[in-house]
């Protein structure tokens, strides 16, 4: 029984066309998820600059070619 | 106006002082003239997090220089939302379970990879912007190569002619 609603309720939102495009976050909630982001990481009293970041991805070999190869490197 | 999907590797090329960050700079440039949409996944900030920590495994980054990097990153990213109007979707349980379909119809070498491009499809982003070749190639070869045009950011030059020029 459960089942069945379950296979109406998503046959449902198919023929509305519900399921088909994203829903990007607003910038409100886009924002509140960096914020998040701070505080999960532990970042809220970091300070750093541009070219602070860049002395540092370019020491760690962080970007060039190593950039493409996250992904792939992260598996 | 079009929808412009960039990858991880496109973002943070703009730390970068090569070629890859003035065409990336472009985009960017572009979206603030309103001649383009940009939108990431939250998919970006794994993938920074996931690099940065590799890093520190290896030792190659102190504690506190990883904690800048990704401080780096936040603060790119939340100036673009604010400057360009940068669109972040989420990952969402969907994203998850219907991108499974993407590895095998792009051949994707990663999960990750599969949800860049389904994010970018299922957001209806005419063009997807890589640094990585292998993928651009991939999708360019796959089903959804008619409504998703992959664009290596090393190739960049005549799409953002046509932007500049045309819209």
């Amino acid at each position: 029984m459960n089942g069945q609603v379950f296979m109406l309720k998503n046959k449902d939102a198919k023929n509305h066309g519900d399921d088909d495009k994203l829903r990007p976050l607003t910038k409100n909630e886009a924002l509140a998820r960096f914020q998040k982001f701070r505080k999960d990481l532990g970042l809220q009293d970091v300070h750093t600059s541009k070219e602070r970041i860049k002395t540092i991805l370019e020491k760690s070999g962080l970007l060039s070619e190593e950039v493409t190869k996250i992904r792939l490197e992260e598996t | 106006m079009k929808d412009i999907y960039l990858d991880t590797n496109v973002l943070l090329r703009l730390f970068e002082d090569k070629a890859g960050k003035e065409n990336a700079e472009k985009i960017v440039l572009l979206a603030k003239q309103d001649k383009v949409r940009l939108a990431i996944s939250e998919w970006v900030i794994n993938e920074c997090v996931g690099g940065v920590q590799r890093k520190r495994n290896e030792n190659k980054l102190t504690k506190q220089e990883a904690a800048e990097i990704l401080t780096g990153i936040a603060d790119l990213v939340e100036g673009k939302i604010e400057e360009v109007n940068l669109t972040l979707y989420p990952v969402t349980e969907r994203v998850i379970r219907d991108s499974v379909t993407t590895i095998q119809e792009v051949r994707c070498n990663t999960a990750g990879d599969a949800i860049h491009v389904y994010v970018a499809d299922r957001a209806n982003c005419n063009y997807f912007v890589t640094a990585d070749k292998g993928l651009a190639s991939r999708i360019k070869n796959s089903g959804l190569r008619h409504k998703l045009v992959a664009v290596d950011i090393d190739e960049l030059s005549d799409m953002l002619n046509f932007f500049s020029y045309f819209e």
